[in-house]
């Protein structure tokens, strides 16, 4: 717990520390829009989608389990209900009145209506920003709070880049991390082993960290593990190069609303239309198949958003089936809903395991609207 | 497999970008405010027994990451069934489009949206099922002190029957709906319930000409399950909840059995018989909960299966058309993972 609370504060200056023992907690003050929560800034503004005034607003430091959302921590630890490591996470915080909600507050005090005590009530963060500044491939730690980007910006050079929850740059040197290029896992131990890996190095101005890892053809399959905080677990983030990267940041307010994977979508009508929005959703499961297969899972979300728009569509058609057929199709539907929503978050954490647990749900649904719609 | 190839190919050939920041086209008022109305109001109201309404902006938009977790998860609304297996009656789920509004609104920035659309969940005055036969209400309030956080406390109650009677239905209303969790109401003497409650489920009878046999001068005993949320934990909290009887008219009723069966183990009937509702009991979280029947040919269906089902939430399945089970039927139960626990499901059969 100390450790991960030094390195955080080293790197994140702005954070303020307080020692209390048991109540120790890591918070800091931001700017964020009312309506676009992921836009987060440290200086008050507006908001770049809506130009909004931006909001104060309170973050912290707290730990959670990757499945029981419900425990939220203020030190590291184990899940009280699966025992699983607790998470680093950063959550919002506000201070409620018990009887006019309304009446809320990033800091404690009284309702200015009935003067009782505000209760703190907490949620974590949305999406922050996660366009690549190197022109790489970026992910999310699963800490919620670290974000990654490997560049392979000249054949065999392998880069990592380190940010913090604020898309801002971290020193290098505070982390730890190799380059593995080959691997086995062993059934009988449950274990991976490493067969070659390079040590990743930070650069003399900590910039990033890079390893030298040979020449090779495209695609190239690298995996970086990485140790955000001392004594804690390398974590694995996928990455596949299909070409050298070009370091070209994205330029500010170029900023691509997808509507969630939706807005460019056309969704067929007419007679026929059940039938090819079912092809459109195995056409798009196809894609996400195949991206799932290629390791560029952090790119599963568009195609797999559009097939849970199309589920949607879908939906709207189920009164045409015979009945017998209808619970099929809404059990598949909102398995399809769900798994899409849930690809997109795993995508962005860059955890292959957990983008094929979720492909599986996928797939499954995918086969059973087609037994509907053959 | 040549196509996946030539997708991916074409797929990587872009920058591969991951997220980009997202605005969702749901507002609260318009989309969002009418599904938690008709699906997560009965609770998640003010007063309710959730620990947070849902049914203003102000209320709703800071639980916007619990929310996603929670209907993602398949946790909330606590219906558990898959709709594939059985069809219930007073389905609680959320439809594949009420779950994508949801989540896309607490992803996408959760806007309030202009005016306000459809109406609160009216509050029913009165009982649902009509006026009751007997309506038995605690005499004297159960306090839970300001020290006491959660508590099951049971009351008994004298019917004042002469005869024996059967009951059709058992309706329940909550004296402080917001610590009421759960009921369970028994014939005294007997072991399995005749009825349960939970916030938000809505009364079923007995087929008509059926009930659970209330032998004479039985009593009936209410178990409450009592439990604060931070908006009641630390003070006191004083409940006089009410039960509403419906006696079945005829005398010649068919009386309704209620057979335990336990995870792995199975209910062979010894005369023909119709299955009304399941009402499964799950002590700690498992993975999934299946019924099965088999039929004397042979022939095998799934007619419940629970997917992580909470056990804070014990719900009575009732079938839309009971199942007719010849004698020789045989229901099994089954659980994942099976090692260590033993769930079980009630069955309320009905025969001659």
């Amino acid at each position: 717990m100390k450790v991960a609370i030094l390195v955080v504060a080293l790197l994140t200056p702005a954070f303020a520390t307080s020692q209390q023992g048991e109540t120790e907690k890591t918070q800091k003050l931001v700017w964020t829009c009312p309506v676009h929560r992921e836009v987060t800034e440290t200086e008050r503004g507006q908001c770049e989608l809506c130009e909004r005034q931006l909001v104060q607003t309170l973050v912290r430091l707290a730990w959670s389990c990757p499945i029981h959302p419900v425990v939220v921590e203020s030190e590291s630890g184990q899940c009280p209900i699966c025992q699983r490591d607790l998470f680093l996470i950063t959550e919002e915080v506000r201070y409620a009145c018990p009887m006019h909600p309304e009446e809320n507050s990033h800091e404690p005090g009284n309702c200015a209506i009935c003067n009782m005590a505000l209760v703190e009530s907490t949620s974590t963060r949305p999406h922050q920003n996660h366009n690549p500044k190197h022109g790489g491939m970026f992910f999310m730690a699963p800490d919620n709070w670290h974000h990654l980007e490997g560049t392979y910006p000249e054949d065999g050079l392998f880069r990592v880049f380190l940010y913090n929850n604020f898309s801002e740059p971290l020193n290098a040197k505070d982390f730890k991390g190799r380059a593995v290029l080959k691997e086995v896992f062993d059934a009988d131990t449950k274990q991976t082993r490493e067969l070659l890996a390079y040590p990743l190095l930070a650069s003399p101005d900590g910039a990033y960290l890079e390893a030298h890892v040979g020449s090779a053809a495209f695609p190239r399959e690298l995996t970086a593990k990485v140790q955000f905080e001392r004594g804690s677990a390398f974590e694995r983030f996928d990455f596949i190069f299909v070409e050298i990267s070009e370091d070209v940041e994205t330029a500010p307010g170029n900023i691509e609303t997808t509507g969630l994977g939706g807005d460019e979508l056309v969704i067929p009508d007419g007679p026929d239309a059940p039938s090819v929005i079912a092809m459109a959703i195995a056409e798009r499961n196809l894609r996400v198949r195949a991206l799932v297969a290629s390791g560029a899972i952090n790119e599963i979300y568009l195609p797999a958003l559009q097939a849970k728009d199309l589920a949607v569509a879908l939906e709207s058609h189920m009164d045409a089936l015979p009945a017998d057929q209808r619970p099929k199709l809404q059990w598949a539907l909102k398995q399809l809903v769900r798994s899409a929503w849930l690809l997109d978050d795993y995508g962005d954490l860059g955890n292959r395991e957990k983008v094929h647990a979720a492909y599986d749900w996928f797939d499954e649904a995918v086969e059973q609207i087609q037994s509907v719609y053959p | 497999m040549k196509s996946w190839l030539t997708i991916a190919l074409l797929a990587l050939a872009t920058t591969a970008w991951a997220h980009k920041p997202t605005v969702t086209k749901f507002t609260y008022n318009a989309d969002v405010f009418p599904i938690f109305a008709a699906k997560c109001g009965s609770c998640h109201r003010s007063g309710g027994v959730a620990p947070m309404s849902l049914l203003t902006y102000k209320e709703a938009y800071p639980w916007g990451v619990s929310i996603k977790n929670e209907v993602l998860n398949l946790a909330m609304p606590p219906w558990f069934a898959d709709e594939r297996y059985g069809t219930f009656k007073h389905r609680a789920g959320l439809s594949a489009k009420e779950m994508n509004t949801i989540v896309d609104w607490c992803l996408g920035g959760s806007p309030e949206g202009d005016t306000p659309k459809g109406d609160r969940a009216p509050d029913v005055d009165g009982w649902m099922l009509g006026e009751p036969d007997l309506e038995l209400a605690m005499t004297s309030p159960v306090v839970l002190d300001e020290g006491t956080s959660e508590a099951i406390e049971e009351v008994t109650f004298e019917t004042g029957l002469a005869s024996a009677a059967y009951i059709r239905a058992i309706d329940f209303r909550p004296g402080a709906e917001n610590i009421v969790r759960s009921a369970t109401i028994l014939v005294d003497g007997q072991e399995q319930p005749v009825a349960t409650w939970i916030p938000g489920q809505l009364p079923e009878a007995l087929p008509a000409g059926s009930g659970h046999a209330l032998p004479a001068g039985a009593d009936i005993k209410l178990r409450v399950h009592y439990k604060k949320t931070w908006l009641s934990e630390g003070t006191a909290v004083e409940d006089q909840s009410v039960l509403a009887i419906y006696l079945e008219e005829s005398d010649s009723a068919k009386s309704v059995e209620t057979v335990a069966v336990t995870a792995g183990s199975a209910h062979i009937l010894e005369r023909d018989a119709e299955l009304v509702a399941l009402l499964p009991r799950v002590e700690t979280r498992v993975e999934s909960v299946i019924a099965e029947l088999v039929r004397p040919d042979g022939s095998r269906e799934r007619i419940l299966r629970l997917y992580q089902p909470d056990p804070n939430w014990p719900r009575k399945y009732w079938f839309e058309e009971p199942i007719a089970l010849p004698s020789g039927s045989r229901i099994e139960v089954k659980v994942t993972p099976s090692e260590g626990v033993s769930p079980v499901i009630l069955l309320d059969l009905v025969s001659e």
